[in-house]
Protein backbone atom coordinates (compact mmCIF):
# COMPACT_ATOMS: atom_id res chain seq x y z
CA UNK A 1 0.00 0.00 0.00
CA UNK A 2 1.32 3.17 -0.99
CA UNK A 3 2.18 5.78 2.18
CA UNK A 4 -0.39 8.40 0.97
CA UNK A 5 -3.11 5.66 0.37
CA UNK A 6 -2.25 4.35 4.19
CA UNK A 7 -2.60 8.04 5.68
CA UNK A 8 -5.62 8.63 4.16
CA UNK A 9 -7.36 5.25 5.19
CA UNK A 10 -5.59 6.17 8.82
CA UNK A 11 -7.40 9.72 8.25
CA UNK A 12 -10.43 8.72 7.77
CA UNK A 13 -10.30 6.05 10.47
CA UNK A 14 -9.88 8.24 12.69
CA UNK A 15 -11.93 11.11 11.49
CA UNK A 16 -14.73 8.16 11.61
CA UNK A 17 -14.36 6.78 15.13
CA UNK A 18 -13.05 10.10 16.96
CA UNK A 19 -15.36 12.10 15.31
CA UNK A 20 -18.34 9.40 15.61
CA UNK A 21 -17.66 8.93 19.34
CA UNK A 22 -17.22 12.91 20.50
CA UNK A 23 -20.76 13.99 18.31
CA UNK A 24 -22.47 11.00 19.81
CA UNK A 25 -21.38 12.04 23.10
CA UNK A 26 -22.47 15.23 22.58
CA UNK A 27 -26.18 14.31 21.15
CA UNK A 28 -26.38 12.20 24.21
CA UNK A 29 -25.80 15.51 26.17
CA UNK A 30 -28.36 16.94 24.88
CA UNK A 31 -31.24 14.47 23.92
CA UNK A 32 -32.84 17.86 22.23
CA UNK A 33 -30.63 17.57 19.03
CA UNK A 34 -31.36 13.47 19.10
CA UNK A 35 -34.86 14.50 18.77
CA UNK A 36 -34.41 16.96 15.98
CA UNK A 37 -32.99 14.83 13.98
CA UNK A 38 -35.23 12.26 14.34
CA UNK A 39 -38.31 14.75 13.51
CA UNK A 40 -36.36 15.74 10.45
CA UNK A 41 -35.87 12.25 9.41
CA UNK A 42 -40.02 11.66 9.86
CA UNK A 43 -40.85 14.91 7.56
CA UNK B 1 30.19 49.31 14.41
CA UNK B 2 29.76 49.58 10.31
CA UNK B 3 26.67 49.29 8.20
CA UNK B 4 27.58 45.82 7.08
CA UNK B 5 27.84 44.96 10.41
CA UNK B 6 24.56 45.85 11.01
CA UNK B 7 22.82 43.18 8.97
CA UNK B 8 23.18 39.51 10.12
CA UNK B 9 23.18 36.80 8.04
CA UNK B 10 20.01 34.77 8.11
CA UNK B 11 20.44 31.92 10.77
CA UNK B 12 20.97 28.25 9.20
CA UNK B 13 17.05 26.22 8.83
CA UNK B 14 17.86 22.50 10.42
CA UNK B 15 14.53 20.35 10.19
CA UNK B 16 14.47 21.12 13.69
CA UNK B 17 13.27 24.31 12.81
CA UNK B 18 10.92 23.20 10.20
CA UNK B 19 9.78 20.31 12.63
CA UNK B 20 8.58 22.87 15.05
CA UNK B 21 6.24 24.34 12.39
CA UNK B 22 5.08 21.52 10.66
CA UNK B 23 1.46 20.97 10.82
CA UNK B 24 1.79 16.92 11.38
CA UNK B 25 -0.12 15.91 14.05
CA UNK B 26 -2.17 18.82 14.72
CA UNK B 27 -5.57 16.99 13.73
CA UNK B 28 -5.86 15.49 16.96
CA UNK B 29 -6.11 18.64 18.37
CA UNK B 30 -8.88 20.05 16.35
CA UNK B 31 -11.09 16.47 16.37
CA UNK B 32 -12.40 16.36 19.50
CA UNK B 33 -13.56 19.80 19.15
CA UNK B 34 -17.28 18.62 19.75
CA UNK B 35 -16.66 17.45 23.49
CA UNK B 36 -16.56 21.65 23.97
CA UNK B 37 -19.88 21.48 23.47
CA UNK B 38 -20.84 18.72 25.18
CA UNK B 39 -19.35 19.40 28.44
CA UNK B 40 -21.04 23.00 28.13
CA UNK B 41 -24.27 21.63 27.64
CA UNK B 42 -23.38 18.46 30.49
CA UNK B 43 -22.74 21.41 32.56
CA UNK B 44 -25.96 23.55 31.60
CA UNK B 45 -27.49 20.41 32.59
CA UNK B 46 -25.69 19.60 35.54
CA UNK B 47 -25.40 15.91 34.31
CA UNK B 48 -22.02 15.38 36.53
CA UNK B 49 -21.43 11.88 34.95
CA UNK B 50 -21.24 13.59 31.57
CA UNK B 51 -19.00 16.38 32.92
CA UNK B 52 -16.43 13.76 33.93
CA UNK B 53 -16.77 11.76 30.60
CA UNK B 54 -16.30 14.40 28.57
CA UNK B 55 -13.75 16.69 29.95
CA UNK B 56 -11.90 13.56 30.95
CA UNK B 57 -11.77 12.40 26.85
CA UNK B 58 -10.87 16.06 25.94
CA UNK B 59 -7.62 16.68 28.19
CA UNK B 60 -6.62 12.70 27.34
CA UNK B 61 -6.92 13.60 23.69
CA UNK B 62 -5.04 17.33 23.94
CA UNK B 63 -2.49 15.00 26.05
CA UNK B 64 -2.36 12.61 22.95
CA UNK B 65 -1.86 15.01 20.74
CA UNK B 66 1.03 16.94 22.84
CA UNK B 67 2.60 13.50 23.11
CA UNK B 68 2.23 12.58 19.04
CA UNK B 69 3.60 15.65 18.33
CA UNK B 70 6.67 15.59 20.25
CA UNK B 71 7.00 11.86 18.95
CA UNK B 72 7.25 13.42 15.61
CA UNK B 73 9.84 16.23 16.28
CA UNK B 74 11.84 13.39 18.07
CA UNK B 75 11.44 11.38 14.50
CA UNK B 76 12.55 13.82 12.62
CA UNK B 77 15.99 14.40 14.83
CA UNK B 78 16.74 10.42 14.75
CA UNK B 79 16.20 10.66 10.64
CA UNK B 80 18.93 13.26 10.82
CA UNK B 81 21.28 11.23 13.17
CA UNK B 82 20.49 7.38 13.44
CA UNK B 83 22.96 6.94 16.09
CA UNK B 84 21.63 8.81 18.51
CA UNK B 85 17.95 7.38 20.51
CA UNK B 86 14.50 8.98 19.07
CA UNK B 87 13.53 9.27 22.13
CA UNK B 88 13.55 8.51 26.08
CA UNK B 89 9.61 6.91 25.58
CA UNK B 90 7.91 5.34 23.04
CA UNK B 91 5.83 8.84 22.71
CA UNK B 92 3.90 7.45 19.06
CA UNK B 93 2.80 4.64 20.45
CA UNK B 94 2.02 6.40 23.33
CA UNK B 95 -0.25 8.80 21.94
CA UNK B 96 -1.95 5.50 19.96
CA UNK B 97 -2.84 4.06 22.91
CA UNK B 98 -4.34 7.03 25.32
CA UNK B 99 -6.44 7.64 21.31
CA UNK B 100 -7.45 4.03 21.77
CA UNK B 101 -8.48 3.94 24.83
CA UNK B 102 -9.78 7.45 25.13
CA UNK B 103 -12.20 6.26 22.09
CA UNK B 104 -13.39 3.41 23.18
CA UNK B 105 -14.15 5.07 27.14
CA UNK B 106 -15.96 8.08 25.43
CA UNK B 107 -18.06 5.75 22.75
CA UNK B 108 -18.80 3.38 25.96
CA UNK B 109 -19.97 5.93 28.72
CA UNK B 110 -20.19 9.49 26.72
CA UNK B 111 -22.15 7.98 23.86
CA UNK B 112 -23.56 4.76 25.22
CA UNK B 113 -23.00 2.21 23.17
CA UNK B 114 -22.43 -1.38 23.88
CA UNK B 115 -19.15 -2.52 25.08
CA UNK B 116 -18.16 -4.78 21.51
CA UNK B 117 -19.06 -1.49 19.21
CA UNK B 118 -17.21 0.67 21.93
CA UNK B 119 -14.09 -1.45 21.90
CA UNK B 120 -14.24 -1.42 18.11
CA UNK B 121 -13.92 2.05 18.11
CA UNK B 122 -11.00 1.73 19.84
CA UNK B 123 -9.22 -0.58 17.62
CA UNK B 124 -10.46 1.56 14.96
CA UNK B 125 -8.71 4.56 16.54
CA UNK B 126 -5.78 2.86 17.19
CA UNK B 127 -5.25 1.36 13.54
CA UNK B 128 -5.87 4.67 12.54
CA UNK B 129 -3.26 6.10 14.73
CA UNK B 130 -0.78 3.42 13.35
CA UNK B 131 -1.67 4.04 9.59
CA UNK B 132 -1.24 7.89 9.99
CA UNK B 133 2.01 8.43 11.93
CA UNK B 134 3.29 5.09 12.43
CA UNK B 135 5.30 3.81 15.87
CA UNK B 136 8.55 5.23 16.95
CA UNK B 137 11.66 4.34 15.13
CA UNK B 138 14.27 2.42 17.06
CA UNK B 139 17.69 3.71 17.15
CA UNK B 140 20.21 2.05 15.06
CA UNK B 141 21.99 -0.29 16.80
CA UNK B 142 25.73 0.48 16.66
CA UNK B 143 28.53 -1.87 17.61
CA UNK B 144 31.34 -0.74 19.27
CA UNK B 145 33.98 0.78 17.89
CA UNK B 146 37.72 0.48 19.03
CA UNK B 147 36.83 0.03 22.40
CA UNK B 148 33.89 1.97 22.68
CA UNK B 149 30.03 0.43 23.28
CA UNK B 150 27.37 1.91 21.21
CA UNK B 151 25.90 3.37 23.77
CA UNK B 152 28.89 5.30 24.53
CA UNK B 153 29.28 6.46 21.15
CA UNK B 154 25.78 8.10 20.62
CA UNK B 155 26.08 9.61 23.80
CA UNK B 156 29.60 11.79 22.93
CA UNK B 157 28.01 12.30 19.64
CA UNK B 158 24.94 13.55 21.62
CA UNK B 159 26.79 15.77 23.81
CA UNK B 160 28.62 17.10 20.49
CA UNK B 161 25.62 18.07 18.78
CA UNK B 162 24.66 19.89 22.42
CA UNK B 163 28.02 22.00 22.36
CA UNK B 164 27.31 22.87 18.13
CA UNK B 165 24.19 24.56 19.03
CA UNK B 166 25.32 26.34 22.14
CA UNK B 167 27.64 27.81 19.68
CA UNK B 168 25.12 28.39 17.48
CA UNK B 169 23.24 30.65 19.95
CA UNK B 170 26.52 32.26 21.41
CA UNK B 171 26.81 33.30 18.12
CA UNK B 172 23.46 34.78 17.70
CA UNK B 173 24.35 37.04 20.19
CA UNK B 174 27.36 38.67 18.52
CA UNK B 175 26.41 41.26 16.64
CA UNK B 176 29.56 41.15 14.09
CA UNK B 177 29.19 39.92 10.46
CA UNK B 178 32.45 38.59 10.57
CA UNK B 179 32.01 36.92 13.38
CA UNK B 180 28.38 35.79 12.70
CA UNK B 181 29.89 34.20 9.11
CA UNK B 182 32.74 32.34 10.84
CA UNK B 183 30.76 30.88 13.30
CA UNK B 184 28.30 29.57 11.05
CA UNK B 185 31.49 27.73 9.23
CA UNK B 186 32.78 26.28 12.35
CA UNK B 187 29.33 24.94 13.12
CA UNK B 188 28.63 23.44 9.64
CA UNK B 189 32.19 22.09 9.26
CA UNK B 190 31.31 20.34 12.88
CA UNK B 191 28.37 18.94 11.87
CA UNK B 192 29.49 17.61 8.68
CA UNK B 193 32.71 15.45 10.86
CA UNK B 194 29.99 14.24 13.87
CA UNK B 195 28.07 13.18 10.56
CA UNK B 196 30.88 11.27 9.18
CA UNK B 197 31.47 9.67 12.30
CA UNK B 198 28.33 8.46 12.22
CA UNK B 199 28.60 7.00 9.32
CA UNK B 200 31.86 5.34 10.18
CA UNK B 201 32.04 4.91 13.93
CA UNK B 202 35.83 3.76 13.50
CA UNK B 203 36.46 7.16 13.32
CA UNK B 204 35.70 7.70 16.56
CA UNK B 205 38.70 7.18 18.28
CA UNK B 206 40.58 9.47 15.96
CA UNK B 207 37.70 12.12 16.74
CA UNK B 208 37.93 12.06 20.70
CA UNK B 209 40.03 14.76 21.03
CA UNK B 210 38.32 16.96 18.65
CA UNK B 211 35.09 16.66 20.19
CA UNK B 212 36.95 17.22 24.08
CA UNK B 213 39.48 20.18 22.69
CA UNK B 214 38.14 21.80 19.54
CA UNK B 215 34.33 21.47 19.97
CA UNK B 216 34.57 22.52 24.02
CA UNK B 217 37.12 25.49 23.13
CA UNK B 218 35.47 27.14 20.20
CA UNK B 219 32.02 26.50 22.69
CA UNK B 220 33.95 28.47 25.88
CA UNK B 221 35.22 31.06 23.47
CA UNK B 222 32.11 31.89 21.91
CA UNK B 223 30.23 31.92 24.90
CA UNK B 224 33.01 34.41 26.90
CA UNK B 225 33.12 36.76 24.01
CA UNK B 226 29.14 36.37 23.66
CA UNK B 227 29.11 37.64 27.15
CA UNK B 228 31.51 40.47 27.08
CA UNK B 229 30.03 41.35 23.81
CA UNK B 230 27.63 43.12 25.44
CA UNK B 231 29.55 45.03 27.45
CA UNK B 232 31.61 45.99 24.88
CA UNK B 233 28.91 47.68 23.31
CA UNK B 234 28.25 49.68 26.45
CA UNK B 235 31.61 51.03 26.19
CA UNK B 236 32.79 49.13 29.34
CA UNK B 237 35.85 47.55 28.01
CA UNK B 238 38.15 48.24 25.37
CA UNK B 239 37.06 46.43 22.04
CA UNK B 240 40.21 46.24 19.64
CA UNK B 241 42.34 43.92 21.02
CA UNK B 242 39.44 41.89 22.54
CA UNK B 243 38.04 41.22 18.89
CA UNK B 244 41.78 40.54 17.26
CA UNK B 245 41.84 38.08 19.74
CA UNK B 246 38.82 36.70 19.00
CA UNK B 247 39.36 36.74 15.57
CA UNK B 248 42.56 35.18 16.37
CA UNK B 249 41.37 32.20 17.59
CA UNK B 250 38.20 31.45 15.17
CA UNK B 251 40.79 31.50 12.23
CA UNK B 252 42.80 29.19 14.33
CA UNK B 253 39.16 26.51 14.95
CA UNK B 254 38.22 27.11 11.41
CA UNK B 255 41.30 26.11 9.90
CA UNK B 256 41.89 23.34 12.45
CA UNK B 257 38.25 21.78 11.64
CA UNK B 258 38.85 22.08 8.46
CA UNK B 259 42.30 20.01 8.79
CA UNK B 260 40.41 17.19 11.28
CA UNK B 261 38.03 16.66 8.42
CA UNK B 262 40.37 16.51 5.61
CA UNK B 263 42.62 14.01 8.27
CA UNK B 264 39.48 11.82 8.79
CA UNK B 265 39.32 11.38 5.22
CA UNK B 266 42.86 10.89 4.61
CA UNK B 267 42.97 8.46 7.58
CA UNK B 268 46.21 10.44 8.73
CA UNK B 269 46.52 10.28 12.45
CA UNK B 270 49.98 10.78 13.72
CA UNK B 271 49.66 14.36 11.95
CA UNK B 272 46.09 14.90 13.24
CA UNK B 273 47.19 14.13 17.03
CA UNK B 274 50.21 16.49 16.89
CA UNK B 275 47.95 19.51 15.52
CA UNK B 276 45.44 19.01 18.14
CA UNK B 277 48.30 19.84 20.46
CA UNK B 278 49.30 22.82 18.91
CA UNK B 279 45.37 24.22 19.37
CA UNK B 280 45.50 23.01 22.65
CA UNK B 281 48.59 24.94 23.74
CA UNK B 282 47.10 28.04 21.37
CA UNK B 283 43.90 27.63 23.21
CA UNK B 284 45.81 27.81 26.91
CA UNK B 285 48.28 31.01 25.48
CA UNK B 286 44.96 32.83 24.71
CA UNK B 287 43.27 32.08 27.96
CA UNK B 288 40.55 29.85 26.92
CA UNK B 289 41.03 26.45 28.38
Amino acid sequence: MSGFFRKLLGFVLLLTTIGLATCQSMLKAEPVFDQLLLSQSKQ
Amino acid sequence: MTQSQNFRKPKRFTSDALQKYSPRGLLLYFLPIALLPAIVIALAKGHLIAILVNATAYTLYLFSAWCLRKGLQAEARHRQRPMASATKYPLKLLAAIITALTTGMLAWLGARQTLPVAAAYASGAFLGMFLSYGFDPKAKSTQGAQGYSGEELGKALAESHGMIRRIEQAGSKIRNHEFNNRIERICEIADNIIAQIEADPRDFRRARKFLNVYLDGAMQVTEGYAKTHSQLQLGQLEPAQLEQNFRNVLETIETSFLEQQQKLLEDDIFDLDVKIEVLTAQLKREGIL
